[in-house]
C-alpha cells in the first residue's frame, strides 16, 4: 500500500514535471522565434540556428526545432559567400529534415523545405546535380501541395522555383507569378496551428512577387 | 556520421533523457533552497591553430542553455544547472568537443580547441600513375561527364582518355591505348574488377575501332598509366578500371537518333524492392554517311553494327548490391584498298561478341567487405582477305576466343582509412584459329592469381600501399610474383607527392602464342615501373607533373623462332593542368607528354622506337558553356610529333629511323540542351579534324619497296550530328511510395 501511494505520488509528480517541461519548451521556442524577421546576416542566422539546435538536442521527440534548424541553415546557405561550406550545409539540412520527417511524417511544411533543399543541391553544381535534383525538387513540392492544399509556403516555394527556373527546364515567369499570387491569398487565410508552428514567408513572397510584377 | 545524429537515436535517448532529467528535477524540487545559484560559463572556441571559430555552438547537453561564439571566438552564458553536467561545442566541419563539468555557481571558464573533422579533401590519396573520374569521390581530376563531353572523344571512353598525358593520340590506324611506350595489347580493361578480353570492336587493318561500352553505365573510372594495384594483372602498361553504377536515381527512357544510327533504351527502377532493370538496343550503319561523304577505301560492306545490352541491379540486405551487366554485339565491315603497285588488298570481318558480368559486393560487418564476381565472354571473328583477286573470300580465317573467370576479394578495414585487401582470381581462356592453308590451332590456359595489398595510413598525410601478386599460367607452366609499392605524402592542403614502383607481368598476345606452335612457346614478359608524381588540386584547378622510367625485359620476339629475346625501356615526363575557374564558364585542360622509348619486340631486329610511339604529344581540351543559349561548345586540339614507320629501303642500321609528318587534329563539338515535353534533350554536332589537316599514320610499300602509299584516315573529316532524348517516367508515384 505504501508503495502504491508512493507510486501515485511519483506518477503525479512526473505528470507535473512533464507538463512544466512542455510549457518550458514552448516558451523557449517562442523566445527563439522572436525576432526571426529582423535577421539579416549569415552570422545572425547561424546564431539562431544554434539556439534551435540546442532545443533540438534536448527535445528529441519534437519536430519543430529540427525544422527550424533546417530553415536557418538554408538562410545561412543563401547568405554565406564561403562556397566551400555549402555542401556540408546541404548535408546538415538534409539530416535535420530527415529528423523532422521521422518525428512527423507526411507534413507539408517539411516537404516544402525538402524541395528547397533539392534546389540548393542544384545550385551547388548545376551540371552534375541538375538532372537528379531538378525533377526531385518538383516532385517534393507537389507532395507538399497534396498534403496541405492550404499551405501558403508550398505555393510560394513552387512559385519562386517556377519563376527563377529557365524556360528550357520547365520554368515559366507568368506561372510563377500566378503561384505567388495564390500564395498571397493563402497567407491571408492562414492560421498557424500554434504560436510555434511555421508561419513565415509572407514578406519573402511579397518581395519576389513585386519583382515579378515589375517584370 | 556527423555528431548530430547521435541525438537522434530518439527512443533510447528519450528514455535516457527521462531518467537523467527526472532525477535532477526531483532533487531540485526537494532542495530548491540550496541549489538556486547561477553559474556563468565563458571561454573561447578555436581550431587547432588557435584561430577563432565564430558561430560555434556551445551548450550544456540536455538543457536549453548555451551560446554562439562571437567573431573572436568568445562566448558567455549563464545557467542555473548545477552539479555534474556535460558541456558540448559543435561547429560545422569540426569534430565536437564534449567535456564533463561540475558546476557550483560563480564563473566557469572553458576553452575549446576543436579538431577538424575527417574530410576526404584533407586525406592523402595515391595519385602516381592514376587518373580518376568519379561522381562519388570529391578528389578527382575528371568527372564521368567529362568523358562524354570531350570533343575529340565522340562519346568513346578510350577517345577521352587519349586527352590525358601518357597516352598516344596519333594512333588512328589501330585501336587501343598506347601508354608510355607500351603497345595497345599492354593496356587492359577491367569492369567491376574483372578483365575484359575484347574491349574494342573487331579490329581492321589501318583503321581504329571504338570501345564497346556505353560510358553512361559507369559511375567511376580509373585510368592508370602505371604503378597500379596488385589486384590487377596481365597489363604491362596500363589498366582502365571501370566501376558500374548502382541503382539509378529513377526510371528513364532514352532515344538516340544520329547521322550514323539509332538507339533506344529503358531503365526501370523499383525503389521499394531495391531493384532495377534496363537495356539498350543500338543499330549503327555508316552507309548513308559514306554515301554523303566520300571515303578513300572502297567499302565492300559499309560498317554496320548491332548492339544490345542489358543490366540488372538488386540490393541485397543493407549494404549489398548484386549486379549483372551483359551485351551482345554484331559487327560487319569490309573494304578494298588499292596497293601502291596497282594490286588490290581486300579485307572483311564479321564479328559477334557476347559479354556477361555478374558481381556482388557488400559489407559483412563494420570491418569486412566482400566482392565476388564472375564473367564469361566469347568473341567470334570471321575474316576474309584477298590479294589482287578482286572478290573477297569470306571465312579465310576464323578466330574465336573466350574468357571465363571468377574472382573474390575480401577487404578488412582498420579504422577509417587503413585497409587490407586480399583475394584471388581464376581465368579460363581459349583461342581457336581455323585457316584453310595453315590448318587449325587451339590454345587453352588456366590462369590463377592471388593477391594481397594494404592501404596503410601512417597519418592522414602519409599512405603506403604495399602489394604482392602471385600469378600462374598452366599454358606457360610458370608462376611469377610481382611486388608493388605506392607511397603518397601530402605536403599541404592542396598538394602532394606520390611514388610508385612495381613489377608487371604479361603473357604474350594470343596470336603470337598460336604461332609458337611452330617453335617454343614464349613465356611471361615483364615491365618494371618507377613513377614520381606531384599533384596540386585545389577547388577548380589541378596541376600534375609526373616522371617515369619503365624497363621491359623478356618481350616476345617472333623474328626467327618465337621467344623472349626482346627488351626495351621507356622514360618520360608528363604535365597536366586543368582550370575551371580562371575564365568564366570555361573549363579547359592541357596535357603534354614527352616520351623517350626504344624496344626490341615482335619482328624488330634491334631496339628501336616503336611505330606507335611519338616523342611529343600535346592536347588542349576546352569547354565553354553559354548559359543563355543553353549551349555548350567544346574543342580539342591534338598534336603529336611524327611516328616511326618501316621503310624497306633502309639498311638494318637505320631500322625505323624515318618519321611520319607531325599530327594535328582540331575537333569541335556543340551541344544544345533543352526540354521537349518534359524530356531532357541534347542536340549534338561534332566535327573531327575540322581544318582537314593531313594525318599520316605510316606507309604501305609495294613488294619491291619502290612505291608507297600513305596510311590515312578513311576521310579527312568526320562529321556527326545527333539528338539524344531522355525522359524520366512519371515517378511522382515512386517518390510517394518511397516516402511512405
Amino acid at each position: 500500500m505504501k508503495n502504491a501511494i508512493l507510486f501515485f505520488a511519483l506518477f503525479g509528480l512526473v505528470c507535473t514535471v512533464q507538463a512544466q517541461s512542455n510549457d518550458k519548451f514552448v516558451k523557449a521556442m517562442e523566445k527563439t522565434l522572436a525576432g526571426m524577421d529582423s535577421l539579416r546576416t549569415a552570422e545572425e542566422w547561424l546564431a539562431k540556428s544554434n539556439a534551435f539546435e540546442r532545443i533540438a538536442q534536448k527535445e528529441t521527440t519534437e519536430w519543430l526545432p529540427a525544422y527550424y534548424v533546417a530553415l536557418c541553415q538554408a538562410m545561412v546557405f543563401n547568405l554565406d559567400p564561403d562556397v566551400s561550406k555549402h555542401e556540408a550545409l546541404c548535408d546538415k539540412i538534409d539530416l535535420y529534415l530527415a529528423k523532422a520527417d521521422s518525428l512527423n511524417p507526411n507534413n507539408s511544411e517539411i516537404y516544402v523545405l525538402e524541395s528547397m533543399a533539392a534546389g540548393m543541391r542544384i545550385r551547388l553544381n548545376p551540371m552534375v546535380n541538375g538532372q537528379k535534383y531538378g525533377p526531385l525538387a518538383g516532385m517534393l513540392i507537389e507532395r507538399a501541395l497534396q498534403l496541405d492544399p492550404e499551405n501558403p509556403r508550398a505555393y510560394m516555394q513552387k512559385g519562386i522555383a517556377t519563376f527563377f527556373t529557365p524556360p528550357q527546364y520547365g520554368g515559366d515567369p507568368v506561372k510563377g507569378k500566378e503561384l505567388m499570387e495564390t500564395a498571397e491569398q493563402k497567407f491571408e487565410a492562414f492560421k498557424p496551428a500554434s504560436s510555434i508552428h511555421p508561419s513565415w514567408g509572407r514578406e519573402v513572397n511579397e518581395r519576389i512577387l513585386e519583382m515579378a510584377r515589375k517584370g | 556520421m556527423p555528431p548530430e545524429t547521435a541525438f537522434y537515436r530518439s527512443a533510447d535517448n528519450y528514455l535516457l533523457a527521462m531518467k537523467t532529467t527526472l532525477l535532477p528535477v526531483l532533487l531540485v524540487l526537494f532542495s530548491v533552497q540550496i541549489s538556486a545559484q547561477t553559474t556563468t560559463i565563458k571561454g573561447r572556441v578555436t581550431d587547432a591553430s588557435n584561430n577563432p571559430l565564430p558561430g560555434a555552438n556551445i551548450f550544456l547537453r540536455d538543457t536549453y542553455d548555451g551560446a554562439t561564439a562571437d567573431t573572436s571566438g568568445n562566448f558567455q552564458f549563464e545557467t542555473e544547472e548545477n552539479g555534474e553536467q556535460t558541456l558540448q561545442v559543435t561547429y560545422l566541419g569540426f569534430d565536437s568537443a564534449v567535456q564533463k563539468v561540475t558546476l557550483k555557481g560563480g564563473i566557469f571558464v572553458f576553452n575549446a580547441a576543436l579538431k577538424e573533422a575527417f574530410n576526404e579533401l584533407k586525406v592523402v590519396v595515391i595519385s602516381a600513375g592514376a587518373f580518376e573520374a568519379s561522381d562519388e569521390k570529391k578528389v578527382t581530376v575528371l568527372k564521368p561527364l567529362d568523358i562524354v563531353t570531350t570533343a575529340s572523344a565522340g562519346g568513346d571512353t578510350y577517345g577521352a582518355l587519349k586527352t590525358l598525358p601518357g597516352a598516344q593520340v596519333s594512333t588512328g590506324d589501330q585501336e587501343g591505348l598506347f601508354v608510355r611506350g607500351g603497345s595497345g595489347s599492354e593496356a587492359q580493361t577491367f569492369i567491376d574488377g574483372m578483365l575484359v578480353r575484347n574491349p574494342f570492336f573487331a579490329s581492321t587493318p589501318d583503321y581504329a575501332s571504338r570501345g564497346r561500352f556505353n560510358p553512361f553505365l559507369f559511375k567511376g573510372t580509373v585510368f592508370s598509366t602505371g604503378g597500379y594495384s596488385a589486384q590487377y594483372g596481365q597489363g604491362m602498361s596500363s589498366a582502365l578500371i571501370l566501376e558500374s553504377q548502382d541503382l539509378p536515381d529513377r526510371s528513364a527512357g532514352t532515344l538516340a537518333l544520329s547521322s550514323v544510327g539509332i538507339g533506344v533504351g529503358q531503365i526501370q527502377l523499383y525503389p521499394k524492392k531495391g531493384f532495377a532493370i534496363g537495356g539498350n538496343v543500338n543499330y549503327t550503319n555508316l552507309a548513308p554517311y559514306f554515301w554523303l561523304v566520300k571515303q578513300t577505301p572502297e567499302f565492300t560492306h559499309k560498317p554496320e553494327f548491332i548492339g544490345t545490352e542489358g543490366f540488372l541491379r538488386q540490393k541485397t540486405g543493407k549494404t549489398g548490391m548484386l549486379k549483372f551487366y551483359g551485351y551482345y554485339n554484331h559487327g560487319n565491315v569490309g573494304f578494298r584498298t588499292d596497293a601502291p603497285d596497282g594490286s588490290t588488298f581486300g579485307f572483311s570481318v564479321k564479328n559477334n561478341n557476347v559479354y556477361t558480368n555478374l558481381s556482388w559486393a557488400g559489407l559483412l560487418s563494420e570491418h569486412w567487405k566482400i566482392n565476388l564476381g564472375t564473367s564469361y565472354a566469347r568473341d567470334w571473328n570471321d575474316i576474309g582477305t584477298s590479294y589482287n583477286t578482286g572478290a573477297i573470300l569470306p571465312d579465310t580465317f576464323r578466330l574465336h576466343n573466350s574468357l571465363g573467370q571468377v574472382r573474390a576479394v575480401a577487404t578488412r578495414f582498420f579504422g577509417r582509412l587503413t585497409s587490407l585487401r586480399f583475394g584471388g582470381e581464376y581465368q579460363y581462356s581459349t583461342d581457336d584459329f581455323e585457316n584453310r592453308s595453315y590448318g587449325n590451332a587451339a590454345l587453352q590456359d588456366h590462369y590463377t592469381a592471388a593477391f594481397a595489398e594494404s592501404d596503410l595510413y601512417i597519418t592522414t598525410k602519409l599512405v603506403a600501399r604495399l602489394g604482392l601478386r602471385l600469378e600462374h599460367s598452366s599454358l606457360l607452366e610458370e608462376a611469377k610474383v610481382s611486388p608493388r609499392v605506392s607511397l603518397a605524402y601530402k605536403l599541404g592542403d592542396a598538394d602532394q607527392v606520390s611514388f610508385a614502383w612495381g613489377h608487371f607481368y604479361q603473357k604474350g598476345d594470343s596470336l603470337l602464342r598460336w604461332r609458337s606452335q611452330y617453335g617454343q612457346l614464349p613465356g611471361y614478359q615483364r615491365a618494371e615501373h618507377y613513377i614520381l608524381n606531384y599533384q596540386y588540386l585545389f577547388s577548380d584547378r589541378t596541376f600534375r607533373v609526373e616522371g617515369f622510367y619503365k624497363k621491359y625485359t623478356a618481350l616476345v620476339t617472333t623474328l626467327a623462332v618465337p621467344g623472349n629475346a626482346g627488351s626495351g625501356y621507356a622514360q618520360g615526363l608528363e604535365l597536366f593542368y586543368r582550370d575551371k575557374k580562371s575564365l568564366k564558364n570555361v573549363d579547359f585542360w592541357v596535357s603534354y607528354s614527352w616520351l623517350d622509348t626504344k624496344r626490341k619486340f615482335e619482328w624488330y631486329p634491334l631496339e628501336a622506337q616503336p611505330t606507335y610511339a611519338a616523342n611529343h604529344v600535346a592536347t588542349l581540351v576546352a569547354k565553354k558553356y553559354f548559359a543563355k543559349l543553353r549551349t555548350s561548345l567544346g574543342m580539342t586540339y591534338n598534336y603529336a610529333t611524327g611516328r616511326p614507320y618501316y621503310n624497306p629501303n633502309r639498311p638494318e642500321s637505320a631500322f625505323l629511323s624515318d618519321r611520319t609528318p607531325d599530327y594535328h587534329n582540331l575537333s569541335l563539338s556543340a551541344s544544345y540542351l533543352t526540354m521537349i515535353r518534359g524530356a531532357f534533350a541534347v542536340f549534338v554536332l561534332g566535327v573531327q579534324n575540322v581544318l582537314g589537316q593531313e594525318q599520316v599514320f605510316g606507309y604501305r610499300y609495294s613488294a619491291d619497296g619502290s612505291m608507297r602509299d600513305a596510311i590515312k584516315p578513311a576521310a579527312k573529316r568526320f562529321i556527326f550530328a545527333g539528338a539524344f532524348v531522355s525522359w524520366g517516367t512519371d515517378r511522382r508515384q515512386e517518390v510517394l511510395d518511397n516516402q511512405n
